[in-house]
């Protein structure tokens, strides 16, 4: 009996993730960061879970690098930023699959994204705060808990810093749930990974 | 005369309308190539008071510039730190103008200088940007537009979304009608009607036959009644039509020479279509439409369309429009009696054809059409049987039926179509595909998503006869599928 062929991932979706050369470890220690505290955006804002996470990359054919959450569980492990981290490692593939699966799950969401956004360009306007809106108050929240929870800094880092930086990455969130967000977020990582020296920390984010 | 394309990207807080002539490249090409491109953006958020609503205009290479500024700004934002330098919300705004040299010098990065009347971005406070027009800056629309995030991002989806579409030739020249002084309110009235629902656009098509209808006398004989009860049972009452609309119904006193001496009414009719866009060409699609019916660029290249002595094949919609205009003419002799019911039931299929396009919005159904011909008292007993035999199905023939088997079988639309696809193809007696005519550039971009029959592959089967049907194939993006005799 033939072996059962797997399904390939989708060859323009890969195409459009370009990388002119490997990235060196600190650019991806850089890299891994970004991309833990993306997900954790969508975790905060649409409580997407790992079951939603997996599933999107099943949905993309991204299982042989996406297989269970064993593997989802290292690759987030591997931020540098995490509480404990053991130097897990992230490859390159494993970095772009992550990158389109932020794009399909922003994607998803983009209606919530977008209502957040009208919701905190409207507080900002009238000079309001964020929180006063139940959705922002909500992902402001979770996000904040969350990251002191995981993060190895977590409980060090002042209040109004993690506000602005979930709301950054909630701007970043609209832009990745466009048609070809996951080609910004990848270009928006080598960005910064390449502007980023030394250690990483989160000032080099 | 090349065919010339309308594309609209309708994100919430922007419009962006493209228009340019499709070049006989795009045969070769995967997608449309287009020529002469001009565009017209609206920054319509409807929050905004009316007076903020602003427009900007250009050619292709200032929407290619405009594009390249939007893209390379989104992405400067992104790639801004995560972590703020300092703590706070309030300390964040405070570094945000530094980021505005941050963005000009990006558009340095390749050593070039800035042009002084360059397009560019720069952000004000942290959602907020400005658009700074450079040389696309007119008295309307002042030096900069003030953006909020959300309708950046509608604008850089707009223009993503067009360079998905399109590979733009250098603008070497503009054709005429181009050129026309107001010619974007023309364009803009075309595409008014295009935004409305497939309904509206047959309640158009009706109100413009009407006008001429009410001419028609109900005395004339049998066949002439049949044209104008074929018409009046479509006319429904009150929808705007366009200013251009009335110089359309000038047209019918081609048809009737087209029917007595050669056909092909298509030179008078091009004129007009060429000064003006032609609605009834337009598929049912608020998305696009494709201009004058002429020449539409097909798969494989084909010199003319055969004139068939009825309407000109490639503006199958303005059938039923000459036809009606018949009834309208003055002084016309009357069709010989052989032509006119095969008139009448062309016209009646082809209204058939719009009642099924929109079944929701508009009620024609045999039975009207039969009540109708008795209350105008027809008294050609071989007009009221054609018009009853074309108007209860229009699976004329039986392939009509087996090419809409067909492809409602392998029809899936591709994620994110909108526009409605439409094909007309032409068979060979033996059922196979003789000509793949696609109308409309989405229809050429997406044919291979079809699941399109190859030429000369069997198909449906052999017609009866030695005749070349031609058969309308129309493609929903809701996934259904509609098709009906054009010729046979």
């Amino acid at each position: 009996m033939p072996l059962p062929v797997k399904p390939q991932p989708s060859r323009s979706a890969l195409e459009e993730l370009p990388l002119a050369q490997q990235p060196d470890p600190s650019q991806l220690d850089n890299i891994k960061a970004q991309l833990d505290l993306v997900l954790l955006a969508l975790e905060a804002l649409a409580g997407i879970g790992s079951e939603a996470m997996l599933q999107a990359a099943a949905d993309l054919n991204l299982s042989d690098v996406l297989a269970d959450r064993v593997a989802l569980w290292r690759l987030r492990q591997s931020s540098p930023l995490r509480r404990g981290q053991g130097r897990k490692r992230m490859d390159v593939e494993e970095a772009r699959a992550l990158v389109l699966v932020i794009g399909y799950l922003a994607k998803q969401h983009q209606e919530l994204i977008r209502r957040a956004i009208a919701l905190l360009e409207q507080l900002t306007e009238q000079h309001r705060e964020p929180h006063e809106a139940a959705l922002l108050g909500d992902y402001l929240d979770a996000f904040s808990n969350t990251y002191q929870e995981r993060m190895e800094d977590g409980d060090l880092t002042p209040q109004a810093q993690l506000t602005h930086l979930a709301l950054k990455l909630l701007i970043d969130l609209l832009f990745y749930s466009a048609p070809n967000g996951a080609r910004r977020l990848w270009m928006a990582l080598l960005d910064r990974s390449d502007r980023a020296n030394g250690p990483a920390s989160k000032e080099a984010l | 005369m090349p065919t010339a394309v309308l594309r609209r990207y309708t994100p919430p807080t922007c419009t962006l309308e493209v228009a340019a002539n499709g070049s006989a490249l795009s045969r070769w090409a995967d997608r449309p190539v287009l020529t002469d491109l001009r565009f017209q953006l609206s920054f319509d958020d409807p929050k905004l008071p009316p007076d903020r609503q602003v427009t900007v205009e250009g050619n292709g290479s200032q929407l290619e510039e405009l594009r390249e500024a939007v893209n390379q700004y989104v992405q400067t934002l992104l790639g801004q730190t995560l972590s703020p330098v300092s703590n706070g919300v309030a300390e964040a705004k405070a570094t945000a103008p530094h980021t505005a040299s941050a963005v000009r010098p990006a558009l340095q990065r390749n050593g070039t200088d800035l042009a002084p009347a360059s397009v560019y971005l720069q952000p004000e406070g942290w959602l907020n940007h400005h658009l700074c027009l450079g040389h696309l800056a007119s008295d309307e629309s002042g030096a900069f537009i003030p953006l909020s995030t959300l309708q950046l991002f509608d604008l850089a989806n707009a223009l993503d979304e067009y360079h998905a579409e399109a590979l733009t030739l250098p603008t070497v020249g503009r054709s005429h009608w181009l050129k026309q002084p107001g010619q974007w309110g023309k364009v803009a009235a075309v595409l008014v009607l295009a935004a409305g629902a497939t309904g509206a656009i047959v309640k158009f098509i009706a109100d413009v036959s009407t006008p001429a209808i009410n001419t028609a006398s109900a005395d004339r004989t049998g066949s002439l009644s049949d044209q104008s009860l074929a018409s009046r049972r479509i006319s429904e009452p009150s929808a705007p039509l366009p200013p251009t609309a009335p110089l359309k119904l000038e047209v019918p006193a081609a048809p009737p020479a087209g029917m007595t001496k050669a056909p092909d009414p298509s030179p008078s009719a091009s004129p007009q279509a060429k000064t003006m866009p032609n609605p009834e060409t337009k598929p049912s699609s608020p998305q696009f439409s494709t201009l004058p019916p002429t020449q539409i660029l097909t798969v494989p290249p084909q010199s003319s369309f055969p004139g068939t002595g009825n309407a000109p094949a490639g503006a199958p919609y303005t059938t039923a429009i000459p036809q009606a205009g018949v009834a309208a003419a003055p002084g016309a002799a009357p069709p010989q009696g052989a032509a006119a019911p095969s008139i009448a039931s062309d016209a009646a299929s082809d209204a058939n054809a719009f009642s099924r396009m929109a079944p929701e919005n508009y009620s024609i159904d045999a039975s009207r059409v039969n009540s109708g011909a008795g209350a105008n008292g027809v008294n050609s007993a071989e007009g009221n049987s054609q018009v009853a035999t074309s108007s209860t199905a229009f699976d004329t023939i039986p392939q009509v039926a087996e090419v809409r088997n067909y492809f409602q079988k392998r029809w899936q639309p591709p994620q994110g179509l909108t526009q409605t696809l439409q094909y007309s193809l032409v068979l060979n007696p033996d059922g196979s595909v003789q000509r793949i005519v696609p109308l409309g550039a989405a229809s050429e971009v997406y044919v291979d998503r079809t699941g399109m029959p190859l030429m000369g592959e069997s198909f449906v089967s052999a017609v009866e006869g030695t005749s070349n049907p031609r058969i309308r194939v129309v493609l929903l993006p809701d996934g259904k599928v509609q098709t009906f005799l054009e010729s046979k």
